[in-house]
């Protein structure tokens, strides 16, 4: 009778221990791989982020950053700049400016305008509309408005400051949105800076243009989002 | 011991044989997630013999036992709570040994053992039966080593059940050498003793190795813009709730469905206030993606940032057809999955194609950025604190609770 007691006893006891190391080692071993993070994934998540697309190159970035702060974009202050500043800021030739844009051919568009006139018809408010919602992963929506060489300088420099102005105002009065105050920049250039060549009516027009000579795509507005990342 | 006595410990030793194994790896593969990482699932009535896998069709089952609240109990005091499994191993444990002992001792026939192996039995049996039943109503699927723990309480309770009928007679044969009711109470206290240490020492054990989770809950980031300016998160009721809880969430994520229901079933559920942020993983409008995980999901977003007042009752629409839908887009018929949406769901025709809406949708995915989330999905802040990736499935209550400071 007795020894049955104790065999059963030391089995038990076999078993309890034996039990409870195995269930001791189970969960040490995944305690361990939680100190030393030996499980975890060593690839961390991609954080969200706003775009920084390959043509944004250190000179172009650096451009950016002169136009944007001196044009009232980063730092608060008056909105735009004309021709002169542009110029003056951007510390490049006209042709160097316009290269800068040349990559936005797919992601921009250029509105254009009538001969002296600066309302935007149905067709460039659809336009701008569409750009506008088409924001992705960028910070600052671009106007970079010119005149034609046709009339004064002093006439297209106020007439390119009116067709930007549409454009920003059109964009306020279409979305009511207080980004649009930070997002977008006003540039002017009138006929005095950086004039587009034709190569520019390959862009996508607000219009479908049969002829798209020189004064035709100067009387415009190139617009884009810029997917840079300052 | 007869020789029949004797067989029917031999089938009640080979179901404890059973349980002992399908309880061990089920007990296993919880503990191996105690790491707060994923892993392979056993999932099979050949544990070792075949691969464990994490993806496999076959172990489906497994791991939606595994990851459902009831595999395991006390989640909320614990993280991941005690595994049900670890119990039963006890039991079937405390069984077999309960077998062995009577094959050496040849006194299986006694009525302690013969009560005690049927009361083994007889609590398996009730635990699978009820286990059973939660599986084929609530959790819609059976799990292998489950099934392979039920067959070994079967029998065990078989051969229990044998051994009580077949002792009696034994007894009369063979009867036992002590017969005083002092020396069978005494039997039947040590073998209860016995079994209540089987069955609650291991789990003892289990809660005193644990790491401490308590810290590691916490460390995750916070929401650092929680003020939404631009209205891009929706409301899923519960709005006067106690608790504000963001779910940033992908239509057509298979994960964000399973982690939404989770969420809903655990207890802290009632005392939510439900707000969704839209992460689509398209890359035709989540300009962070080079491709499209869920091709289709900007559509369904904007759809959701449509639907107002009705968008609980589209985001559960997409739910329930998720997997079609996912099929649409994947084979890029985006038609299709407007048309169904829009079956459904008429109102929301004009509103889709309005740039207002695409503007939307972009300022929801601004607010992640703003915010530096992780561009994957599911993901829960509750009141502005990420609930971990890695609590998101077996310590969801216990990190729910530290959070919320419950």
């Amino acid at each position: 009778m007795k020894y049955g007691w104790i065999l059963n006893l030391v089995l038990m006891a076999a078993f309890l221990a034996t039990l409870s190391l195995g269930v001791r080692h189970m969960v040490a071993s995944a305690a361990h791989r939680l100190e030393t993070g030996e499980a975890r994934d060593a690839d961390s998540p991609v954080i969200a982020s706003v775009s920084d697309l390959p043509h944004c190159t250190t000179p172009f970035k650096t451009v950016l950053r002169r136009v944007l702060t001196n044009c009232g974009l980063i730092g608060g202050g008056r909105r735009g700049c004309q021709p002169a500043e542009v110029r003056n800021v951007a510390q490049i030739s006209d042709e160097d400016f316009n290269a800068l844009f040349r990559p936005l051919s797919k992601r921009g568009g250029v509105v254009l305008f009538d001969m002296a006139k600066e309302d935007l018809d149905n067709g460039a408010k659809r336009f701008v509309e569409r750009l506008w919602a088409d924001r992705r992963g960028a910070g600052y929506f671009f106007v970079v408005a010119r005149a034609s060489t046709d009339g004064s300088t002093e006439k297209n420099r106020v007439l390119s400051h009116k067709r930007a102005n549409s454009v920003l105002f059109f964009l306020q009065d279409r979305f009511q949105d207080p980004d649009i105050e930070k997002n977008v920049g006003l540039l002017w250039l009138g006929e005095e800076y950086a004039q587009l060549g034709t190569d520019f009516c390959q862009w996508n027009l607000s219009r479908d243009q049969v002829e798209c000579r020189e004064e035709d795509i100067n009387r415009s507005a190139i617009l884009s989002w810029i997917d840079c990342r300052l | 011991m007869s020789k029949r006595t004797t067989i029917a410990f031999v089938i009640a030793a080979f179901g404890a044989f059973l349980g002992l194994l399908y309880s061990g790896v089920s007990t296993s593969d919880y503990a191996a997630h105690l790491d707060r990482q994923l892993h392979p699932v056993s999932c099979s009535l050949l544990p070792g013999l075949t691969e464990a896998s994490q993806l496999d069709e076959s172990v489906q089952g497994c791991k939606v036992a595994l990851f459902s609240p009831y595999s395991a109990f006390w989640r909320e005091r614990y993280w991941g709570g005690i595994p049900y499994s670890l119990p039963a191993l006890g039991l079937y444990g405390f069984a077999l040994i309960l077998c062995g002992w009577a094959f050496v001792s040849r006194r299986g026939h006694e009525i302690g053992p013969s009560a005690a192996l049927f009361m083994a039995g007889l609590i398996s049996t009730g635990a699978s039966l009820v286990f059973f039943y939660i599986s084929l109503t609530r959790l819609n699927t059976v799990c292998t080593t489950c099934v392979g723990s039920y067959v070994g309480s079967a029998l065990l309770l078989t051969g229990g059940v044998l051994v009580l009928q077949f002792s009696r007679a034994d007894r009369w044969v063979a009867p036992p050498k002590s017969r005083t009711g002092g020396t069978l109470f005494l039997w039947l206290t040590l073998l209860a003793v016995e079994m209540g240490l089987a069955v609650s020492l291991p789990v003892f054990v289990y809660l005193e190795t644990q790491p401490d989770y308590g810290k590691l809950v916490m460390e995750c980031e916070s929401l650092k813009v929680r003020k939404d300016k631009d209205s891009v998160l929706f409301d899923l009721g519960g709005g006067a709730r106690s608790f504000e809880a963001i779910l940033v969430l992908d239509p057509l994520c298979a994960a964000c469905k399973a982690f939404h229901r989770r969420l809903e079933a655990s207890r802290y559920s009632s005392e939510l206030a439900y707000k969704v942020l839209l992460l689509p993983l398209d890359a035709q409008c989540n300009w962070m993606l080079k491709d499209s995980m869920h091709p289709g999901s900007c559509l369904l977003s904007k759809a959701l940032l449509c639907a107002g007042s009705r968008a609980e009752l589209l985001l559960e629409f997409i739910y329930e057809n998720q997997e079609q839908l996912r099929m649409d887009g994947i084979g890029k018929s985006f038609d299709k999955i407007r048309e169904r949406v829009e079956a459904r769901f008429p109102e929301i025709h004009d509103c889709l194609d309005l740039p207002d809406t695409r503007i939307k949708l972009n300022k929801a995915l601004r607010y992640s950025v703003a915010n530096s989330l992780p561009l994957l999905t599911p993901q829960v802040y509750l009141d502005g604190k990420r609930l971990c990736d890695e609590d998101t499935d077996l310590g969801l209550d216990f990190a729910m609770g530290r959070i919320l400071g419950q």
